[in-house]
C-alpha cells in the first residue's frame, strides 16, 4: 500500500472544507441546538435516553457527509476533469486508488467521529453505552462509511460530472434522512409503504431502535445485518457496473 | 518492441484510425508522430496504452501499464500541493528518491515544490509530469504534445531538456507527437505520418526526407525572381509563401545556392526538413 498516496487523498478531503464542515462541525452544532431546544417537554427520567437516541441519530451525519457526499463531489470532479487517468497512466491500478481513497477517507471519518465526540459527549447528560454496544456502533459506523463509499465511487465512476453526481447523491442524503426518522418525523411514525425501504437502510438501524443495545435491553441484529447487507449488494453492483463499463479496456 | 499490426480505432460510426500495415518500432527508437489535427496521433498512443478499444493486434515487450505517458492532458488534484503529489506518484519521499532529486534540479522545479497545482503556471505544471514520466525510468515513453499551449521561450527550453535528457538514454523508445517539427528534429529518428488515421509513411527520419526531397533541400521566399531559378531546378512543394528546390548532389546544391545569393536572395538548406518532407509525402499520396 502506498502510504504517500494515501495522504495525497487525505489531504484532498481535508482541503475540501464542506467535508470537514458538515461532517465534523455541523454534527455538533445540530445536537446542541436540537438537546437545548427541542427536549423541553421530555420528562427530567427519560431526558437522558432521548440525548442518547439524538447522539446516535445524528452520528449518522458524519459518514454521510464525510465519506458519501465528501468522497461523490471530489472524485466525480477529480473524474470531470480525468485525474484518476492521469494516475492510472503513472501505473496505478483502479483498486489501488479506491484502497488510497478508502483508507484516507476512514482517517478522515476518524478525525471528524473524534470532533463530533469531544464537542458533544462532555456537554450533555446522556446514557452510558454497554461495551458490546459501543463496538457494535462503532464497527457499524465503520461499516457504513465503507458501503457509503463503495456506493458513491460507483455513482461518482457511473456519472463522472459534478454537477449531476452531487445532484444524485444529495437526493439520496436526503431520501436515506427521511426514510431514517432523522428529518423531523421519526422513523416510527413514516407511511407504511415506505417502511419496507426504510428497514434496509443502515442508517435508520444504527441510529433508531439502536437504544435498546446500548442500554443493555433486548435488541434484535437481524435488522441491522439485512439492511448492511442490502446496502453493501447495492453498493457493490454500482461499482461493478462503474468498473464494467467506464473501466480501462486492457 | 511494439509490433501495430493493421491497428483500427472507432468511435460509434468514425473511424479514428486504422494503420491498414504493420508498424514495427524497434527498441531504442525515438518516432515521431506526426499528422494534423485529428489524424489520429492521439489515439493511436492511446490504443496502445489500452485506454480506447481497438481491432488489429498490439504486441509489446511490456505492460502498457508500464509506459510512462505524458499526455495533453495532465490534472491534479488542485488544491493538494505539488511535493505531495508527487511523492504519492513516486511512491516516496523526494530526499530519499536521488534521480527524482536529480530531476527536479534539471528541470530547475524546486521552487515549485511547496506551491499548490492551481498555482503553478503553464509551463511549471508540464515540467511537474515530465519530472515524473521520466522518473519512471520505463523502457517506453510516450510525450503527446508535450509542449502544448506554451509560450514560445518556454517551449524551447523545454525541448532542449527533453533532447539533452534523452542523449543520456539512448536505450529508450521514445513516442513523440508533436504539431512543431522543428521539436522533432532533434528528438526523433523515424517518422510515423498519419492522415485521417492512415499511414502515408513510416520510417527513418533521414531516409524518408531522401525519398521525398533527395539529398537536400534549398527553401527561400516566394518572389519572381525566385521562381525563375526555381524553375532551373527540380522544384518540389512547400509551406505557403516559400519555395523549394531538391537538390539530388553536393553539386547541384552549390549551384542553387550560388544563384540565390547572386540575386541576392536568403535561402536556407536542410537535409532533414520535416515539415517539407510531409507536405510532399502528402501531396505524392494524393496524386498516386
Amino acid at each position: 500500500m502506498n502510504k504517500y498516496l494515501i495522504k495525497y487523498e487525505f489531504f484532498n478531503t481535508l482541503y475540501n472544507g464542506y467535508a470537514f464542515f458538515f461532517g465534523a462541525i455541523f454534527p455538533v452544532i445540530l445536537l446542541h441546538l436540537i438537546v437545548s431546544g427541542a427536549l423541553t417537554d421530555v420528562p427530567e427520567l427519560a431526558r437522558k435516553e432521548a440525548v442518547t437516541a439524538i447522539f446516535t441519530g445524528m452520528s449518522m451525519l458524519v459518514p454521510l457527509a464525510t465519506v458519501f457526499l465528501s468522497h461523490a463531489a471530489t472524485y466525480s470532479n477529480e473524474l470531470d476533469k480525468s485525474i484518476p487517468d492521469r494516475l492510472m497512466l503513472f501505473g496505478f491500478s483502479e483498486k489501488d486508488i479506491l484502497v488510497a481513497k478508502l483508507v484516507s477517507n476512514f482517517i478522515f471519518l476518524t478525525v471528524c467521529f473524534g470532533i463530533y465526540a469531544a464537542g458533544t459527549i462532555p456537554f450533555i447528560q446522556m446514557e452510558s453505552p454497554t461495551i458490546k454496544a459501543l463496538v457494535v456502533w462503532i464497527a457499524g459506523q465503520f461499516l457504513l462509511a465503507a458501503i457509503l463509499m463503495i456506493l458513491a465511487h460507483g455513482i461518482a465512476g457511473l456519472i463522472r460530472k459534478f454537477g449531476i453526481t452531487y445532484g444524485v447523491v444529495m437526493g439520496l442524503y436526503f431520501a436515506m434522512m427521511i426514510l431514517s426518522g432523522y428529518m423531523g418525523i421519526p422513523a416510527d411514525r413514516l407511511p407504511k409503504f415506505v417502511e419496507p425501504v426504510s428497514d434496509l437502510l443502515m442508517t435508520k438501524q444504527l441510529g433508531n431502535g439502536f437504544i435498546d443495545l446500548w442500554m443493555d435491553r433486548d435488541y434484535n441484529f437481524a435488522p441491522l445485518i439485512q439492511s448492511a447487507i442490502f446496502m453493501l449488494t447495492v453498493s457493490l453492483v454500482v461499482l461493478a457496473a462503474s468498473f464494467k463499463y467506464r473501466g480501462r479496456k486492457n | 518492441m511494439i509490433i501495430l499490426d493493421n491497428v483500427k480505432v472507432s468511435f460509434k460510426d468514425k473511424i479514428a484510425v486504422n494503420l491498414g500495415r504493420v508498424i514495427e518500432i524497434n527498441a531504442g527508437d525515438r518516432v515521431g508522430i506526426i499528422g494534423s489535427n485529428g489524424a489520429g496521433k492521439t489515439t493511436l498512443l492511446k490504443s496502445i496504452l489500452g485506454v480506447v478499444p481497438h481491432e488489429g493486434d498490439i504486441s509489446m515487450d511490456i505492460e502498457s501499464r508500464e509506459i510512462a505517458v505524458h499526455m495533453q492532458q495532465n490534472e491534479y488534484i488542485e488544491t493538494v500541493p505539488v511535493k505531495i503529489i508527487m511523492e504519492a506518484i513516486m511512491g516516496c519521499k523526494i530526499e530519499n528518491n536521488p534521480l527524482l532529486m536529480e530531476m527536479i534540479e534539471f528541470f530547475d522545479f524546486k521552487d515549485n515544490l511547496k506551491k499548490r497545482w492551481k498555482h503553478l503556471s503553464g509551463g511549471q505544471k508540464q515540467r511537474l509530469t515530465l519530472i515524473m514520466v521520466l522518473c519512471k525510468e520505463s523502457p517506453v515513453t510516450m510525450l503527446d504534445e508535450v509542449t502544448s499551449g506554451l509560450d514560445f521561450e518556454t517551449r524551447q527550453r523545454l525541448m532542449e531538456k527533453l533532447t539533452e535528457w534523452y542523449k543520456r538514454r539512448s536505450d529508450t523508445t521514445l513516442l513523440i507527437t508533436s504539431h512543431y517539427y522543428e521539436e522533432l528534429e532533434n528528438l526523433a529518428t523515424k517518422i510515423l505520418y498519419l492522415e485521417e488515421g492512415a499511414v502515408v509513411d513510416y520510417g527513418d527520419k533521414e531516409e524518408l526526407f531522401k525519398k521525398y526531397c533527395g539529398d537536400s533541400v534549398i527553401a527561400f521566399k516566394e518572389s519572381d525572381k525566385a521562381e525563375e531559378i526555381a524553375n532551373e531546378h527540380n522544384r518540389i512543394y512547400a509551406p505557403a509563401g516559400t519555395i523549394a528546390v531538391s537538390c539530388k548532389n553536393r553539386d547541384e546544391e552549390v549551384a542553387v545556392c550560388s544563384k540565390l545569393a547572386s540575386a541576392d536572395i536568403n535561402f536556407r538548406r536542410s537535409n532533414n526538413d520535416i515539415e517539407i518532407m510531409t507536405i510532399n509525402a502528402k501531396m505524392r499520396r494524393k496524386l498516386q
